[in-house]
């Protein structure tokens, strides 16, 4: 899409080095001046908090507990710090412009120009060596290398001739660092998947690492190699874009839209501030489809439609959000972002690149009209997800969700068939999302954290089968339907399991029937019945059972002043018995979303057929 | 010396390859380790528990910023030292009980320093061309810490070694890429390092070019390239040339060196100037599978034998320049020099040094590669009988130094030390015709010596120090205001020595010292030491023109009574740490106003060795004659 149409115009049409100034450096004070006292205020305090700020040490023993016991969380915590504090500090210089903050900032650059490596530690893998140390002769450019790199340039281009005055050879490491970890190796290699050159599909990586990396070229590099650079991410960009389901889905969940459709977002205006303006795709359908993907899949408040590794609990970027959708000439997603903008403190836990743009924009959205679309009939039929609710624009009444696809999907769970429902904007019957990342996420043995599994998805496990993990495992015969009355979708998940399952069909049917009923229906046909059969149901309300055929789900309190919902579940229970379990959550990621439990109903089939069908009711 | 030994294609057949050079045990050598005494192995041991889950201090920018700033040193080079000194202690308690119980927090070690941007001291940063300030990682400089640096990582490397894989088959790649980048490659692409000696043209007023010598970190620097050189290259062509010119380069500091083996930044200064040296050679020893041996050099042994010359009694060392008088050198080191020199005395100064040092942990106290020497030749050096040699006279001709005491083998009674030289020597004080007097082993007559480095310590207002002047030093005369001056022109003049039974004398004419306005045609100054008796110093002295005042002075140690007309009585002080000053009186000539004023002692370095306070006596002579001779007689 890009390449195509500006590869042989770039030489032209790029703005050099030079010229290249987005946003008013610290020394050009007007702009910094001329924003709200507010906000200056704000950005003095937060620096003056950082003052003498202790940068924390990230040693060697924290790559030795991720190699040995899977901690990623805590050098990757470290990290944050490092950076929340020189960004903290680097806005209030901005802002403040008297050199209070200058030697705190210089301590900040210079420990993280030290670290021997930006990025986390998981992704190592992209090293020769493998899951190791990283290794001093091999710089590999993962998220965190090409977002630090980006941060460096940024800090650079608003304070380089401050931190010239304290030592010329700020900038110049600055610089060196960029270019060693980040553009040489860019622009060298070819393989590193995420450019999307190999065989290896790309996702959320390819435009987040783009929209740093492209900053870095911005701000950086001169003359061809700038040209040769943009040309090669126009060429990189393009792989995400073509390989995006053209629903504009987005398989890895709302909480990476952050990382995709908003990356490609920041790519994008990178190349328009890049080149005045002449590259833009905004007209183009994929685009808008992938940007509108976040408010489809919004539920309410922070809510959202969760499979694979998304979090239930999304904070999109409020002003991209908004600015996206006035790009795409959307009034539903700017006011979508107009509402979010009204919800959150400005620039808190953006990053510098996200938020200069916001600083400095015409039009920060908070006089925009506001309003929340609650889409009723969403069905992406590439990613094979289905958003359904009781009243178009209202979270009051149900919600359902519910997914097909495949379990090869990017940062995927066995998952296939499974359907999540909230009442009045509460969750009731849910997916669990992800726990803290660790070294076994992106192991030979994700498989085994239970948040993985089939087993503990709101799908069946069949003859002591789980859903496998593969791009064979996947939905079939699909079909979806929506009226005002009945929204429905309807998969055969059969070859989501291993042959050993012995299915022949599996035809799931998720239907929500306005005004209060949702209906799942499985009509099936196994070859022999050689082990049990369940239905699992997870769900963060408290569940009893009266074992005569209804469980009831009461509502609980979950963190964040928040409620899950209450229902009852309507089983046969001549066919079923029911088993409820708690599954304690001692990880912090699970836990700051469900509280210290989410509960498993397994409904086990009391003497199944080979050949049967059965049927529960969800309502209010 | 060394590189005319054989070419460089012959050291390269001599030169042992990598894998064949094994100069100490390492970890995986258990028996080794395991042999040495019990009490020295827990004591490795222990000290590496006492580190284990240490927490790398950090080396913030700003802290690094400091010396150029306001002239700091030492905050930053505390921190750095300090990490150094933990990771050698790790690494010796991981050799010593081989159980790889030390061997992350090594990996945390070894991998923080891998991450400073800087391995050297902010005050050397002079030898980047960006200067004084942060260190310019794309231009990596070699000072004394960045080889000190890349020493002990080199050590690390060989003596853990294979373990490291263990943790992570990275850790040795890291290290052995750090000290390329930051050691090997500068060292062997650049020749404008000034300590190398490439580079130090100097033109005489005659317009002669020499080469000026080059210092202590010649030797220190190269005895710590050698052996990272030797120890973590694997090619047999680059270990051939870099070792090559390292010894190129060592010969810039040997060949120069004055052949009465005299150390001219003092004795403090010898145990990196001859010391390093003999670190050189034992490397070159060594990894030449004993082959290369010049030990029977007249010149390296002066150097060698220098160390007990200029001992005056027990702790107290000759300390002109920037040398402190208290020094304490390194017992295996003199030993095992003293072993290859065939020198007994010199081995019983070893023996005597270790057994008077009686503090925790010796062993760790050493850079590591004078450690693990030590550590294996322990019990070769508790079969040698302790003693401090004291020769009675010595006569350093090159660089103009005379001692001389009444007995040979005892500090009883009078000692005396007295220098000619020149004003541009290393760690340079204005000082030329200076002389100290000790009494029973005490001193009474004293150079101050130098205070902590600063940034001013080899700045342009060096002089501005009161320690580096001719005023501070003994009986050094000022014409009207009139002081040495600093430079290679600033010398002594017409030296002469001779000694017998009664006496020692030294004769120098120290006018040259002075500029012109001193309008000085001749300063004589005679020390002689008559033996049982007194030292008497005369000075006679031409001047061009008449001078209304000459002053001069001298720093004591003692409590001083100048109540008496003509003789200053300087009685015993204690420094309050178990040492005092010596006692005696001075003569003078008649006609001097004498005062005296107090110099109060707040730096930590002076301090150490004189207590709170100094005594400056100063002698004026008004209207003093255009011609003149005058006496001065100390007695004990």
């Amino acid at each position: 899409m890009l390449s195509e149409r500006y590869n042989d115009a770039v030489s032209k049409i790029l703005v050099s080095r030079d010229h290249f100034r987005p946003y008013p450096m610290a020394s050009e004070r007007a702009g910094w001046e001329a924003l709200s006292d507010d906000v200056k205020s704000r950005h003095i305090r937060r620096g003056e908090e950082r003052l003498d700020f202790e940068w924390p040490a990230i040693p060697a023993r924290m790559i030795l507990n991720f190699l040995r016991h899977g901690d990623r969380k805590t050098p990757e915590n470290m990290r944050a710090a490092r950076r929340s504090a020189l960004a903290d500090l680097v806005l209030a210089e901005c802002v403040e412009s008297k050199g209070r903050f200058l030697d705190d900032i210089v301590n900040g650059i210079w420990c993280t120009c030290e670290e021997s490596y930006w990025g986390n530690l998981g992704a190592l893998h992209l090293q020769k060596a493998g899951h190791d140390f990283p290794d001093p002769n091999e710089r590999v450019v993962d998220l965190f290398t090409a977002e630090t790199g980006a941060f460096l340039a940024w800090i650079n281009y608003l304070l380089e001739p401050q931190l010239a005055e304290v030592s010329s050879l700020i900038p110049d490491r600055i610089r060196y660092e960029i270019e060693t970890r980040v553009l040489e190796p860019n622009r060298r290699r070819d393989d590193f998947w995420w450019m999307g050159f190999t065989s290896r599909k790309v996702n959320n990586w390819n435009p987040w690492i783009n929209s740093n990396w492209l900053t870095c070229v911005l701000l950086q590099e001169d003359g061809d190699e700038r040209v040769a650079t943009v040309q090669k991410i126009l060429k990189s960009i393009d792989v995400f874009i073509e390989t995006y389901p053209t629903d504009g889905g987005c398989d890895e969940g709302p909480g990476y839209w952050g990382r995709a459709a908003a990356s490609l977002f920041d790519c994008l205006e990178l190349l328009s501030l890049g080149t005045n303006d002449t590259i833009s795709v905004y007209d183009e359908p994929l685009i808008a489809r992938m940007a509108t993907f976040i408010y489809r899949t919004h539920i309410d408040g922070n809510w959202y439609v969760n499979f694979a590794d998304a979090s239930a609990r999304v904070t999109p970027s409020s002003y991209l959000v908004y600015q996206f959708g006035k790009r795409i000439n959307d009034p539903k997603m700017q006011a979508f972002g107009a509402t979010l903008i009204s919800n959150s403190e400005p620039g808190s836990g953006e990053t510098l690149q996200r938020y200069l743009p916001q600083l400095f924009t015409e039009d920060a959205g908070q006089n925009a009209a506001k309003a929340i679309p609650y889409e009723s009939n969403v069905w992406l039929d590439q990613i094979e997800v289905m958003c359904a609710r009781e009243k178009e624009g209202s979270p009051e009444g149900f919600f359902l969700g519910a997914k097909g696809g495949h379990n090869d999907e990017s940062h995927n769970h066995n998952d296939i068939g499974t359907f999540i429902v909230y009442s009045d904007g509460a969750p009731l019957i849910v997916d669990a999302g992800v726990g803290t990342y660790t070294g076994q996420t992106f192991s030979a043995t994700r498989y085994e954290l239970f948040t993985m599994r089939s087993a503990y998805h709101n799908v069946p496990t069949v003859n002591g089968f789980e859903q496998e993990e593969g791009k064979q495992y996947r939905a079939n015969r699909k079909a979806y339907a929506h009226s005002d009355r009945v929204s429905s979708l309807t998969l055969d998940i059969a070859k989501a399991y291993p042959n050993g399952a012995g299915i022949a069909s599996w035809i799931r049917t998720i239907r929500l029937e306005r005004p209060d009923i949702i209906f799942i229906n499985d009509v099936y046909e196994v070859d022999e019945i050689r082990d049990r059969f369940y239905l699992h149901l997870i769900t963060p309300s408290t569940v009893s059972d009266d074992e005569s055929g209804t469980l009831t789900l009461t509502a609980r309190e979950l963190p964040g002043d928040l409620n899950s919902a209450s229902g009852k579940v309507l089983y046969d229970s001549d066919r079923f018995r029911a088993q409820i379990e708690t599954i304690e959550q001692d990880d912090s990621r699970l836990a700051g979303i469900w509280g210290d439990a989410l509960y498993r109903v397994n409904l086990r089939a009391i003497d199944p057929k080979p050949k049967d069908s059965w049927r529960l009711r969800i309502t209010r | 010396m060394l590189a005319q030994l054989h070419t460089e294609s012959e050291y390269a057949e001599l030169l042992l390859s990598k894998s064949d050079w094994h100069p100490y045990p390492n970890r995986q050598d258990r028996a080794e380790w395991d042999a040495l005494p019990v009490d020295v192995r827990e004591g490795l041991i222990k000290a590496g528990e006492e580190n284990m889950g240490f927490d790398w201090p950090p080396l913030p920018a700003t802290v690094l910023l400091q010396y150029a700033r306001n002239g700091n040193r030492t905050n930053y080079q505390d921190i750095s030292f300090e990490r150094r000194r933990k990771l050698l202690q790790l690494v010796l308690a991981e050799c010593a009980e081989g159980k790889g119980r030390f061997l992350d927090d090594i990996v945390n070690g070894v991998w923080a320093i891998c991450e400073e941007s800087y391995w050297g001291v902010p005050a050397h940063l002079n030898l980047q061309r960006a200067g004084n300030g942060l260190p310019d990682t794309s231009e990596p400089t070699v000072d004394l810490f960045v080889a000190e640096t890349f020493n002990l990582l080199a050590w690390t490397y060989y003596l853990i070694g294979e373990a490291f894989d263990d943790v992570s088959p990275l850790v040795r790649p890291r290290i052995v890429s750090e000290i390329d980048q930051r050691g090997l490659q500068p060292l062997e692409q650049r020749d404008d390092f000034w300590w190398m000696g490439y580079t130090l043209e100097r033109k005489s007023s005659d317009g002669k070019v020499s080469l000026r010598r080059v210092n202590n970190w010649n030797p220190w620097i190269v005895s710590n390239w050698l052996t990272a050189l030797l120890l973590t290259e694997s090619d047999d062509t680059r270990r051939a040339t870099n070792f090559y010119k390292a010894l190129v380069t060592v010969d810039h500091f040997i060949d120069p060196y004055p052949n009465d083996g005299g150390c001219d930044e003092g004795p403090g200064y010898w145990g990196r100037a001859g010391a390093s040296l003999f670190d050189c050679l034992e490397v070159v020893l060594s990894a030449t599978d004993g082959q290369v041996n010049v030990y029977d050099d007249p010149k390296v042994r002066n150097i060698g034998q220098y160390v007990y010359r200029a001992q005056v009694a027990g702790d107290y060392f000759l300390n002109f320049a920037d040398a402190s008088a208290i020094v304490s050198h390194s017992p295996s080191l003199i030993h095992r020099y003293g072993q290859r020199i065939q020198d007994a005395d010199m081995m019983a100064l070893g023996a005597w040094f270790g057994r008077r040092d009686t503090g925790e942990a010796p062993h760790l106290r050493d850079t590591i590669g004078r450690v693990l020497p030590a550590l294996f030749t322990l019990k070769e050096l508790e079969g040698v009988d302790p003693r401090t040699p004291l020769p009675r006279d010595v006569w350093l001709e090159d660089i103009e130094v005379m001692t001389a005491r009444d007995k040979d083998g005892s500090s009883d009674r009078l000692y005396v030390a007295v220098k000619g030289g020149h004003n541009e020597e290393s760690h340079n004080h204005n000082d030329i015709g200076n002389f100290v007097v000790f009494t029973d082993g005490n001193p009474i007559v004293v150079d101050a010596g130098v205070e902590t480095y600063t940034a001013k310590t080899f700045g342009p207002d060096r002089y501005d120090i009161w320690t580096m002047v001719s005023p501070y030093h003994t009986l050094l005369p000022t014409i009207d205001g009139a002081e040495q001056l600093p430079g290679p022109e600033y010398c002594a003049s017409d030296a002469a020595y001779r000694s017998d039974e009664a006496s020692a004398t030294v004769t120098l004419d120290i006018a040259k010292a002075y500029g012109e306005e001193a309008g000085l045609d001749q300063w004589q100054r005679e020390v002689t030491l008559q033996r049982g008796r007194h030292i008497e110093v005369t000075d006679t002295y031409r001047l061009s023109k008449q001078a209304k005042e000459i002053t001069v002075g001298f720093l004591t140690p003692c409590n001083v009574d100048i109540s008496e007309s003509g003789t200053i009585r300087l009685s015993r002080r204690t420094f309050g740490d178990g040492r005092n000053s010596g006692q005696g009186t001075v003569t003078y000539p008649a006609g001097r106003d004498v005062t005296f004023e107090k110099i109060h002692i707040t730096d930590p370095q002076l301090q150490r060795v004189w207590g709170p306070e100094l005594t400056h006596v100063v002698l004026t002579a008004k209207d003093p004659g255009q011609e003149d001779t005058w006496t001065y007689r100390i007695t004990s």
